[in-house]
């Protein structure tokens, strides 16, 4: 194996053990040695976190250990960021508009999402937590995004899911809306008029690979 | 209506011995009458079948609709929330009155900043939280729940509950864990990095809270509750993983326990997270009621989880919360029906949804859910 690729494999274990420092020591290595930035976030960042999904969809790893591998992963792209700036490769991929709706404070799970999407080469737009269906909608627009995915924990504010839901519908082109968190099922989701339920953080990827929604 | 006899401002309660005597009284009794909603709950709760499998709806939030009373005033007044509860066994029905409001009372009595919407339930002002640093887990201080405002108010709602209900109903008084307050103060996402960061530092909030909750569940076995139901949420895969349970909460949860068993009432437990540790909860709180949304991590079916637990803690549940929403009055009877036909048999299971009734649900479903109990819940159960 060559030198870059042993400070990749490396660099994706230490995202997966959520060892942040090494994660940034990583990947400056990495560019010293000539590795293009977009490949350091590729095939390493981006995958220590997919190990890190996987481990969580075995029943290995559990929320404290998928978000010590997140913040793994931010501290080395916010490390790569002067180079992705300096090489025009910090807009890239798939944008997906991604929040928690109007009435619900929760954002673990909507984290998680983004940070498997990101993983994914995904371009996440997130718009935090207590989104009105109207800032979804200019989000959507301004951005030109087709994918909107929306996040609840609670029944109370399954309304303000489903007006989110139909508003985007009503746009033209109209986005691909997933829906995902702990009262949803499918069929409350295909009720709602969603296209796309995910059970899990982790199955987020999948389901827009389902759904034929790829990256850039 | 009255309550516990009392001796030095503390009730008398019944030994578990004597309830269990009791139960088995009531379990005769039921063959040729109806029994009262508190002989109903024993009986099942030690094993013994009763007239029929008791109920419960667990309206919190929704109940207020039945007296239109605002969300801020439920959370806030005993009173308010009294008349709540009161008119949804009243009119919907149901074998069990409960003192929880939300799983914000006790963070606000620390001082966490809370939000209080107009048809929603009551939580943390996350953008303001109690704990923004970590070094801000050594400042907790430990101070009397009698006097909190919060905590205060469900005590005082306790004590109203008692005395208009009498020992007709169970009262079950609530506590959340001891890592579910924290996470309230500190926001679960900072807490969780905070556990595999700085567990010490954490451990050091968690042995106030503890302390200040022991406190609380003392008092609310002064106010008269026949059980304490604590809630460990994160004790399941949608958690934390079972070594942390145990170190940062396990330990500390059963320090509240045995406060709870010290005063003479039972322990029961909530936990509606997906795969709970039930064998862990068991061993460090040995509760005697459990109420679960999903199976446990170590069972495949209904029939398993009855099979390795029904005889050793009464189980309550596991209608899906979101079947108020979605299903028909019908499809909450045929539910509850294939619900009590595993779990029902010799007792110890309550029917209930797996976790508070939907508070803009409609209450159709809750009426389904009861009048389910009442036609097909009868012992001994057809087609069992």
């Amino acid at each position: 194996m060559s030198v870059e690729a042993d400070i990749l494999k490396a660099l994706a274990a230490a995202v997966r053990d959520g060892r942040e420092e090494e994660v940034v020591e990583r990947c400056l290595q990495a560019l010293d040695a000539g590795v293009e930035p977009r490949e350091v976030v590729r095939e390493g960042l981006c995958l220590g976190m997919r190990s890190a999904g996987e481990l969580y969809e075995r029943h290995e790893y559990f929320l404290p250990e998928l978000l010590l591998a997140s913040e793994a992963m931010h501290a080395g792209i916010r490390a790569l960021s002067p180079s992705l700036r300096r090489t025009g490769t910090t807009e890239e991929g798939e944008a997906v508009v991604l929040g928690v709706v109007e009435g619900d404070v929760h954002e673990i799970g909507k984290n998680l999402v983004a940070v498997m999407l990101e993983a994914e080469g995904y371009r996440v737009i997130d718009l935090g937590f207590d989104v009105p269906p109207s800032t979804f909608a200019e989000a959507l627009a301004r951005s030109g995004a087709r994918i909107l995915a929306l996040s609840t924990m609670m029944t109370t504010t399954l309304p303000a899911m489903r007006r989110t839901v139909e508003l985007a519908r009503g746009m033209r082109p109209r986005p691909v809306v997933v829906v995902g968190g702990a009262p949803l099922t499918p069929s409350l989701a295909e009720d709602m008029g969603a296209d796309g339920y995910g059970e899990s953080a982790a199955a987020a990827p999948g389901l827009l690979r389902s759904l034929s929604l790829g990256r850039a | 209506m009255w309550g516990y006899p009392r001796f030095r401002g503390k009730p008398v309660r019944p030994t578990e011995g004597m309830l269990r005597a009791a139960a088995g009284l009531f379990r005769l009794h039921g063959r040729v009458g109806e029994l009262l909603p508190l002989e109903r709950v024993l009986c099942a709760v030690f094993f013994k079948e009763p007239d029929r499998v008791p109920v419960t709806h667990f309206l919190l939030g929704a109940a207020r609709r039945l007296t239109g009373v605002s969300y801020r005033d439920f959370s806030l007044d005993p009173e308010a929330a009294a008349e709540a509860y009161l008119a949804a066994n009243q009119i919907i029905g149901g074998d069990v009155l409960y003192t929880v409001i939300d799983l914000s009372v006790e963070a606000a009595d620390f001082g966490q900043e809370m939000v209080y919407p107009d048809k929603s339930t009551a939580h943390p002002d996350y953008r303001r939280p109690l704990i923004s640093d970590v070094d801000d887990y050594g400042r907790l201080e430990p101070f009397d729940p009698r006097r909190g405002p919060r905590m205060g108010m469900c005590l005082r709602l306790a004590e109203i509950l008692r005395r208009r209900a009498g020992l007709r109903y169970p009262v079950i008084g609530f506590v959340f864990g001891p890592l579910g307050v924290l996470s309230m103060m500190r926001g679960a996402q900072r807490l969780f990095l905070d556990c595999l960061r700085c567990p010490d530092k954490v451990k050091e909030a968690l042995e106030v809270i503890t302390a200040v909750l022991v406190d609380y569940a003392r008092a609310l076995c002064d106010a008269g509750v026949d059980s304490v139901m604590l809630d460990t949420l994160f004790a399941s895969q949608s958690g934390i993983s079972r070594e942390m349970w145990v170190e940062m909460e396990g330990v500390y949860a059963g320090r509240i326990a045995e406060e709870i068993r010290r005063n003479g009432a039972l322990v029961s437990l909530h936990n509606c997270g997906t795969r709970p540790y039930l064998d862990l909860q068991l061993e460090y709180i040995r509760p005697r009621l459990v109420s679960l949304a999903d199976l446990p991590d170590d069972c495949s079916s209904l029939w398993e989880l009855k099979e390795k637990y029904g005889r050793k803690t009464a189980l309550a549940g596991m209608i899906p919360t979101e079947a108020f929403l979605l299903d028909s009055p019908r499809g909450i009877v045929q539910r509850a029906r294939e619900q009590m036909r595993v779990l029902a048999p010799g007792g110890g299971y309550l029917l209930a949804p797996a976790c508070e009734y939907p508070p803009n649900g409609d209450l159709a479903n809750a009426l389904a859910l009861v009048r389910a109990a009442e036609v097909h819940g009868r012992y001994p159960l057809k087609g069992g």
